[in-house]
């Protein structure tokens, strides 16, 4: 009988002393299936130091009954061009978990030098050889066998795979999980807190409900809620929910370092079976990692939102002042969470009215639902399923697992394909020789040239290189399998960049890694034509998931050539690669500027380039840019290829990788314009919302009117605000998580210090762990940390807000780079250059006017902050005492003074 | 002039013209200066025929000449001292500095991978090895303190390579952190390369503690502390020793040529607590010679193209030659 599915999982048995390997699916009218098949063994290659007799009599004295097979191949060396295979020896064992063992005794017992692919996860060995990839359709033919282990629709054992090509996914099943859980000391920990409900929400009505929340304890309900005498019973009608509904993917927010972990402790001490797979010998594994904790549950995929939330965030694809789910709710699907403090859960649970449990139920629920529309609405799956049948991971593991990971699972494939052998990932002791030969000889980095820093009103063409590294790859056939370290060929069968790293000619033998990557861009190319002819847009949309999990895995290849723990590691080949990035875009720059007078690169970082082009008309400006591009690719003959990537109507460089401008793009009938930023459009938290206003309004100016005077009568307006308090105190509120103790807290922070005026004045208020603290600071004497003080209690009380606080530190920072670059002097923002303390410039007070004439000397004898008194030899840089953020101050004679004027003969 | 005249003055140095070179001559304008030049010309180089190609010849030797004239416009440039100066006007020159030093230290050294200060206190990692730029801004015999836009940082380290630091100065630090603390493993200097277009003065060029003399003209100089000379694109620099002192100790050519690497020749504010406008002793250019005047001895040396000369009071100095009278 024939079946068809879509690959979701995979693992291994040891079944009467031999492994079982079982493939998990999703059929496309919604049935699981597990695959069996039977008859594949583990094995690993060595180079032998014996004969491989002896080496098998004494594996065999040793492991009885484990190995299989020992013989020898002809492979070819991974590391270094080798004209000629060589002789490898191969080793089979009956059981994978074994392969360690062997292996160590192996090298140990000088039985073997080396060994390689040994430390290949036997599931990832057995898709490997039969080239199944995760997420990918397959057929098989078998028969349907009955088993009470595994707990899927159908179980087919069979002995071949054939792929088809199916472009949309199997129609998953989806569970979205939150749980609340009490915290009798700040953090709830699973040992002593407990779970007291469980919200679920679910992509297919389950019982006819979309969701539901289980509670622990008996209390008022609707029909979407399920109350129990105690935890015990909720968690086992979780688990008997959990195998009905039988969800392919599992949802949640924070579910990895949460939920899942705290599930399982919960779980151990109330004594449930953990075995809520699809199998009833594999349990929920939470095992914690550096960071984080990593969980399976067999055949069931599990995707953490907040995970994927601050994976987009890195990748610029999102921008997020807080990761909660609550901020991420209302940016991505316009809903935010129940408004229930986070502190409050516990006492509402222990003695809160009927009314109020109930609203921390819907609370409840409403995480569950927002977790599960994020990831339908935002179809947060779907790049990640087309990066698993690129790369052949498994889709758990391509959440999971970094980019080396996906980039050797490709390697493994199509290395083997090509009689390579792939060398194990590397122990202690070759990281230690990797990082000190790193250290020693230097892994250079991408070209970023010194940008020409100012604000250009003129079109700016900015060229994109296409595909930079990956082309080089392929240009200069880079990689370990070419890669020459002796002098036995003549210079015109190598290829040699400029770093000096040598590689045999394409005729001589094309590189795997290049061979690789213009598969990975023709096919990219490929998928795009497709996408252009697609009329349907679920379709197109999958086709844009492919075409991007594409040029990823593309343009990954270079960061994994300098990645010390790889397992083709050669710092050569990434020195090789960089120093061929730096030659372009130095010999870009040159042949743009010689070509033509009017020409200058102003920027140019890693890939790309900006030209000024001294056009004042954006029609020309794009015909001058085409005229750039042809120049550029003639020169380089296909070598490399340049495009524009947009022209910017005006552009202002800051810094390397910060700069602004506006973009311009032809649409029918004219221009569309579109605001880019680079590297100064990150939302900081510790910045309050006037920040992110002025900053915005700046550069507004700048870009679109180039108005500099206006800038600064802006700052200079918003100055003055401040110092007549005529600011809206909800822009002046900078918020900060507390999360930890307040006894744990070193050192005074602003919102710890609010916190505990908070415990002294209003107790029902006080924030616990895990709260966001809002505050702003207050003129006084104090401390800054020490004049923070709760928005609410400054309006009722008309406290005055400490001005000079948020022009130093808050809006004058972020923009001064920009002001710096565009000409503006700090000083002229306060009035006629005369820089004073700012309330002298705007008091017209008698007594200020006196002291304004003190306010210069002749000399000084050192630097002093105004604030704290600490003394200086040398004036901070910042303007900023190093220790209270305090303005410095010239100091004679213990008077503090902010200008020198020298003595003018005769005056 | 009649073409006689023209004919017998030649003759008298028994040099011969040719019919055409003869016609050139006679509508010369300046007639009396060419004849003159031409003649000092063919008997310099033993020429007594005088034929279009020998007139070439001529032409481009006078055209240098006139050039050569040029050369001898001497450019001065003084420090101008900051009548009025805030704090922030010093903030300002120093970020410029940053700004300016930072970009040649990544540059020259080939620096990648450099780190920002906070990035560097705030991280959890020990005995990882990175690297800095910032401005000195403290210092005491075993550590110093280094500011960036971001931050600072206290270094610590030898107490010879303390001393070689001066406060205000531009410096890139390889640094690794050893229990909280950055210890100092190398440092990077914004330097300079060998690889540059390298001018020399063609003429005698006398430098004294008091004027510069050149050919015919002579200037009178008051070096209090620096002094750029530009000498038709010859770039020279001119410093006062008392000036500098405080930088050179008892090792003065050693430690100019470290203030060279540095490209500061007066970095430390707190020294003369003066603003020199545009940061006048910043070395933006290398200049082609380097002579301190007023100086204890008499010394010279050439540091990767710059000729480096200590002049003391009563000496002088040919920049043509780098002799010293």
């Amino acid at each position: 009988m024939k079946f068809e599915f879509q690959l979701l999982d995979a693992d291994y048995v040891q079944l009467n002393g031999h492994p079982l390997v079982r493939i998990f699916g999703k059929m496309l009218d919604g049935r699981t299936i597990c695959v069996l098949y039977e008859g594949y063994f583990p094995y690993f290659y060595f180079k032998p130091l014996k004969n491989l007799d002896e080496i098998k009599k004494e594996l065999e004295g040793n492991f009885k009954g484990l190995v299989r097979k020992v013989d020898v191949v002809k492979k070819y060396h991974p590391i270094g061009y080798r004209k000629e295979k060589e002789d490898f020896g191969r080793i089979f064992l009956s059981d994978p978990s074994k392969v360690p063992e062997v292996r160590e005794y192996m090298v140990k017992n000088k039985l073997a030098s080396q060994t390689f692919e040994a430390d290949i996860l036997f599931k990832y060995r057995f898709l490997s050889d039969f080239d199944l990839f995760g997420m990918r359709w397959y057929r098989v033919d078998g028969e349907i066998v009955n088993t009470q282990t595994l707990r899927t629709n159908l179980v087919v054992k069979t002995n071949s795979f054939e792929e088809i090509n199916v472009l949309e996914s199997a129609p998953f099943k989806v569970l979205s999980i939150d749980i609340e859980t009490t915290a009798k000391e700040g953090k709830p920990t699973p040992e002593k807190d407990k779970i007291i409900m469980i919200s679920l929400a679910f992509s297919e009505p389950y019982e006819g409900r979309n969701t539901l929340v289980l509670v622990s304890k008996p209390t008022k309900h609707n029909g979407d809620t399920k109350v129990f005498k105690d935890e015990k019973e909720m968690l086992e009608e979780f688990r008997r929910i959990l195998l009905t509904y039988d969800p392919d993917i599992i949802v949640g927010y924070n579910i990895n370092s949460f939920d899942l972990p705290f599930i399982k402790q919960r779980f151990l001490e109330n004594k449930i079976n953990l075995f809520i797979g699809r199998s009833d010998d594999k349990p929920l594994v939470s095992k914690k990692m550096e960071n984080s904790y990593r969980n399976n549950i067999l055949g069931r995929v599990i995707v953490d939102i907040y995970e994927i939330v601050k994976e987009m965030v890195g990748r610029g694809l999102l921008r997020l002042k807080r990761y909660t789910l609550d901020d991420v709710g209302k940016s991505l699907i316009g809903e935010g969470k129940v408004e229930i403090k986070h502190g409050d859960i516990t006492k509402i649970w222990e003695n809160g009215k009927l009314d109020e449990i109930e609203k921390l139920i819907e609370y409840s629920r409403k995480d569950a639902i927002i977790t599960l529309r994020i990831f339908s609405e935002k179809k947060i799956l779907d790049k990640y399923i087309e990066l698993s049948k690129v790369c052949g991971l498994l889709l758990q593991d391509v959440l999971d697992e970094g980019e080396a990971a996906k980039i050797e699972c490709l390697l493994l494939r199509e290395f083997n394909k090509r009689d390579f052998v792939l060398p194990n990932k590397p122990n202690n002791e070759d990281m230690l020789k990797r990082k000190e030969e790193k250290e020693v000889k230097g892994l250079k980095g991408a070209m970023v040239l010194n940008p020409k820093l100012g604000l250009y009103l003129t079109p700016i063409v900015y060229l994109d290189f296409k595909s930079m590294y990956p082309t080089i790859y392929m240009n200069f056939n880079i990689c370990p399998t070419t890669f020459v370290s002796n002098g036995e060929f003549n210079n015109e069968d190598l290829i040699v960049s400029p770093y000096g790293s040598k590689f045999v000619k394409h005729e001589i033998r094309k590189g795997v890694i290049p061979q690789i990557v213009e598969f990975l861009i023709n096919e990219r190319d490929k998928v795009k034509k497709e996408m252009k002819k697609e009329k349907d847009e679920n379709k197109k949309a999958i086709l844009d998931a492919k075409q991007e999990a594409l040029k990823r895995m593309a343009n990954a290849f270079y960061g994994y050539t300098g990645y010390v723990r790889g397992r083709v590691y050669l710092l050569e080949i990434a020195n090789a690669i960089t120093s061929y990035g730096r030659y372009f875009i130095e010999t870009t720059r040159k042949i743009v500027e010689k070509h033509n007078k009017n020409w200058e690169v102003i920027y140019g970082d890693t890939d790309s380039i900006m030209v000024k082009i001294n056009v004042n008309d954006l029609e020309e400006a794009f015909k001058v840019g085409s005229e750039i591009e042809s120049v550029i690719n003639s020169t380089y003959n296909g070598k490399m290829t340049v495009k524009i990537e947009s022209v910017f109507k005006s552009f202002l460089i800051i810094s390397k990788k910060r700069y602004a401008g506006i973009s311009v793009e032809k649409v029918e009938g004219g221009y569309k314009e579109k605001l880019v930023m680079k590297g100064i459009e990150t939302v900081r938290r510790d910045w309050c919302s006037l920040t992110e206003k002025v900053l915005s309004k700046v550069l507004d100016i700048l870009l679109k009117e180039g108005n500099t005077q206006k800038v600064l009568e802006y700052i200079k307006e918003i100055i003055l605000k401040l110092e007549r308090n005529e600011v809206e105190i909800g822009d002046l509120v900078i918020i900060k998580s507390l999360t930890k103790d307040l006894n744990e807290y070193k050192g005074t922070q602003p919102h710890v210090e609010v916190v505990k005026k908070l415990m002294k004045r209003s107790p029902e208020k006080i924030p616990t762990i895990g709260d966001r603290v809002g505050y702003v600071i207050v003129a006084g004497p104090d401390l800054v940390s020490k004049r923070a003080e709760d928005p609410d209690y400054v309006v009722e009380n008309k406290l005055k807000i400490d001005s000079n606080y948020y022009i130093e530190n808050q809006i004058l920072p972020p923009i001064e780079r920009i002001l710096e670059v565009v000409g503006i002097d700090k000083k002229s923002l306060f009035s006629n250059g005369k820089q004073l303390a700012l309330s002298s410039v705007l008091k017209n007070n008698k007594q200020k006017k006196e002291e304004e004439q003190k306010d210069f000397y002749h000399t000084f004898e050192f630097f002093v902050c105004e604030k704290c008194g600490k003394t200086y030899n040398s004036m901070p840089m910042m303007s900023k005492c190093y220790e209270c953020g305090g303005s410095i101050s010239f100091s004679l004679n213990g008077f503090k003074f902010k200008k020198v004027v020298l003595m003018v003969k005769g005056g | 002039m009649k073409r006689e005249d023209v004919i017998n003055l030649f003759l008298k140095e028994k040099i011969l013209l040719s019919p055409t070179i003869l016609d050139f001559i006679t509508q010369q304008t300046n007639i009396e200066d060419f004849i003159d030049k031409l003649k000092k010309f063919c008997l310099e180089r033993n020429i007594f025929f005088i034929d279009e190609n020998v007139l070439n010849e001529f032409s481009i030797f006078i055209k240098k000449d006139e050039k050569d004239e040029s050369f001898f416009e001497i450019k001065l440039e003084k420090p101008e001292e900051l009548v009025e100066f805030t704090t922030e006007d010093i903030s300002l020159l120093l970020r410029k500095r940053f700004d300016f030093l930072s970009t040649l230290i990544t540059q020259n050294n080939q620096l990648t991978d450099v780190f920002s200060i906070s990035k560097i206190v705030g991280s959890r990692k020990t005995s990882e090895r990175v690297k800095v730029i910032g401005i000195v801004k403290d210092k005491t015999t075993y550590t110093f303190t280094l500011e960036d836009h971001t931050g600072y940082m206290v270094v610590f380290g030898e107490v010879n390579d303390i001393e070689k630091i001066n406060i205000d100065e531009v410096i890139g630090v390889e640094v690794q952190k050893v229990d909280d603390k950055f210890k100092l493993i190398k440092i990077y200097y914004p330097s300079f390369t060998f690889f540059r277009e390298i001018k020399k003065i063609q003429d005698d060029f006398f430098i004294s503690n008091f004027l510069v003399k050149v050919k015919d003209r002579e200037l009178k100089i008051e070096v209090k502390d620096g002094l750029k000379l530009d000498v038709g694109g010859v770039k020279v620099f001119l410093l006062n020793f008392d000036f500098i002192s405080f930088y050179l100790k008892n090792k003065p050519i050693e430690n100019l040529t470290l203030l060279l690497e540095k490209r500061h020749l007066n970095p430390t504010i707190i020294k003369d607590k003066k603003i020199y406008k545009d940061d006048f002793f910043l070395l933006k250019e290398i200049p082609d010679y380097l002579v301190v005047l007023n100086s204890p001895i008499n010394e010279k040396k050439i540091y990767k193209g710059v000729q480096i000369f200590l002049l003391s009071r009563n000496s002088m100095v040919n920049l043509k030659n780098g002799s010293i009278v």
